[in-house]
């Protein structure tokens, strides 16, 4: 027999065994002769504690016996863990420094969600996201510096990422400081009204390294940051009467951080009106008059060509320039709640103007291309000067009861560039 | 998980003696003893009586609190005791092949047709047992042992170690070993 035969037998030997089956019956009467056999060897006494407790350290008690037993079991559980978990952290860790636009961005921001959804306390879920702008900024930054043609739509794509993100947290903020202890309300305001200063200050950089055009969008999150940190400011105002929250924030600062956001609108606002070629001018009086009685009055002139003195984008800068002056003046008077509206009131003034302006500005490229193919129509320039004056609001009182007039008057002087 | 299991049934009838873990020991193994068995003895009368001996000596030995780790090993190590005691018993001088025979064409009579072709494999593969074992005879006691367990039986290293107490990888080598053996014979 060769060694092929051997194994043909040894096959056939194998198969054999496999068709081998002892008879059901006889399978079945043997069972129960045994039952009956062990039944009457077993003794009756049940088993005493001391067998128990032995027995029990023999197959699952002894650690290194169990582990032999499990070993396989055990490697192979680990095993899928590994892939599943440790592919799942080495992609998540791999998405960290996603921008918006890459592939693994969704990554990135779902893991922030996770983490989010396994906090349960608002306030700490707060100062997370809080963090969680903080790396939005970051991401901004990074994309400014980026040179790839898809730049400008990654950043609006961005900044709206952050404008979301700051939503939330204004929502968050209105409810921590709603039902969270007063002190943890006010460190968590704190710590967004810092990370929204942030925020602005690294917006107002990046808007400096791109073009014209694209300075809009920034400016929306610029301003939605503001927004953030005057909401901030507004629950810190609100705590400070809390005996609690005593030391934790002073007035000074709260001063500092609302006139660092008037300053910051008002670079926006200079901006604006740049883009509109116009001068805002802004003139202050303030008259001390008998006895305790203080007024004070602001002038905002804006020096605008007649065609553009009464459009939409000039009214409402002014507006936002009012509402600055106004912001300006209830410092003053300390009254700060009131300020962080006005601040508010001057955001929103400045957006709309950028936008119309942006606006305005593509309809009139439109207009201009299409003119080259067909008639040629001329954008009317108006040397003329026009004088707009606004008579707005009234202002101040510290401790009396004169109140002042805020003029404003829009004139225009110069002809368009 | 296999033994993981059977641990567990064990560890019921030592704690519990709870009857039903030892007939669901009896349940998964039954079909593989007689298996086992089957081939190496005469008749199917007889590898009845070995396994159904091979599961009263198990009960036996977990009352005796016998050190039980592989509990499927251990039946067949029981179960090859049994038979060798078996060949032991019987006449030295009964050629095996010719008792196979008999006893195949003695059952065909009385038995339906599934079981007639049962028999008439069973006929076969204990000639072709017979061929192999007449190969290995001239080996050394180990070898056989070895080869047997695992060409025959098909069983695991590992299994085959606990069966004739040797570490698995000592039963490897002597497979390896033993099959280099048999080669070096037919060449000669």
């Amino acid at each position: 027999m060769n060694k092929h035969e051997f194994e043909k037998k040894l096959r056939s030997i194998r198969r054999a065994e496999r068709g081998l089956t002892p008879d059901p019956a006889w399978v079945l009467r043997t069972r129960a002769s045994l039952m009956t056999q062990i039944s009457n060897s077993a003794s009756a006494s049940p088993v005493s504690f001391a067998k128990r407790f032995r027995e029990s350290f023999r197959p699952f008690g002894a650690p290194i016996r169990l582990l032999v037993l499990i070993r396989r079991q055990a490697l192979a559980v680990f095993a899928i863990f590994g892939v599943v978990a440790g592919g799942s952290i080495m992609s998540v860790s791999a998405a960290d420094n996603a921008l918006p636009g890459d592939l693994l961005y969704p990554v990135k921001l779902a893991a922030e969600q996770t983490r989010l959804a396994l906090t349960k306390d608002q306030t700490e879920k707060l100062k997370l996201k809080t963090e969680f702008v903080g790396r939005r900024t970051q991401e901004i930054k990074d994309i400014a510096a980026l040179k790839v043609p898809q730049r400008q739509e990654r950043l609006n794509e961005a900044v709206e990422i952050v404008k979301r993100d700051l939503d939330t947290v204004k929502t968050q903020l209105v409810q921590v400081s709603a039902q969270a202890p007063v002190t943890q309300a006010a460190e968590a305001a704190k710590l967004v009204d810092q990370q929204s200063n942030a925020l602005v200050s690294t917006l107002k950089d990046v808007k400096a390294t791109l073009p014209d055009n694209a300075k809009t969008k920034v400016t929306e999150a610029e301003i939605a940051a503001v927004n953030t940190g005057v909401k901030a400011v507004q629950v810190l105002i609100d705590t400070q009467a809390n005996p609690e929250t005593q030391g934790l924030v002073s007035h000074a600062e709260l001063v500092q951080s609302i006139n660092q956001k008037m300053q910051g609108l008002q670079d926006n606002v200079s901006e604006a009106a740049q883009k509109l070629g116009i001068s805002v001018l802004v003139a202050t009086s303030t008259r001390v008059q008998t006895g305790s009685t203080v007024s004070t009055s602001t002038q905002v002139a804006v020096l605008a060509p007649e065609n553009a003195a009464s459009s939409t984008p000039v009214a409402q800068i002014i507006n936002a320039q009012q509402a600055l002056a106004q912001t300006s003046q209830l410092i003053q008077e300390n009254k700060l709640d009131l300020a962080s509206d006005k601040l508010v009131e001057s955001g929103k003034a400045v957006v709309t103007a950028e936008q119309v302006t942006d606006l305005t500005a593509a309809v009139a490229s439109v207009n201009a291309s299409s003119s080259t193919s067909g008639v040629s129509t001329q954008i009317p320039v108006s040397t003329s000067t026009a004088s707009v004056i606004v008579n707005v609001t009234s202002t101040s009182v510290i401790s009396g009861g004169v109140s002042s007039t805020t003029d404003i008057i829009v004139t225009s002087t110069q002809p368009l560039p | 998980m296999t033994n993981l299991f059977d641990q567990y049934l064990l560890f019921r009838i030592r704690t519990r003696k709870d009857k039903q873990a030892f007939a669901k020991i009896y349940d998964r193994y039954v079909n593989a003893i007689y298996r086992f068995v089957v081939l190496k003895l005469p008749s199917r009368e007889l590898a009845e009586d070995v396994t159904a001996e091979t599961f009263l000596r198990c009960w036996q030995s977990i009352q005796q609190n016998k050190e039980i780790s592989n509990l499927r090993a251990f039946l067949y190590k029981i179960a090859r005791n049994l038979v060798v005691d078996q060949y032991r018993r019987s006449e030295p001088t009964v050629h095996l092949s010719v008792t196979f025979s008999e006893d195949g064409a003695s059952s065909l009579v009385e038995t339906d047709v599934s079981d007639h072709d049962q028999s008439r494999g069973l006929i076969e593969a204990r000639a072709d047992i017979q061929l192999i074992l007449d190969r290995i005879a001239r080996l050394k006691e180990d070898y056989r042992d070895v080869l047997t367990l695992r060409l025959v039986d098909g069983l695991g290293f590992s299994d085959i170690g606990k069966i004739l107490e040797k570490s698995t990888g000592n039963v490897r080598v002597i497979y390896h070993r033993a099959m280099k053996a048999l080669d070096q014979l037919e060449s000669a």
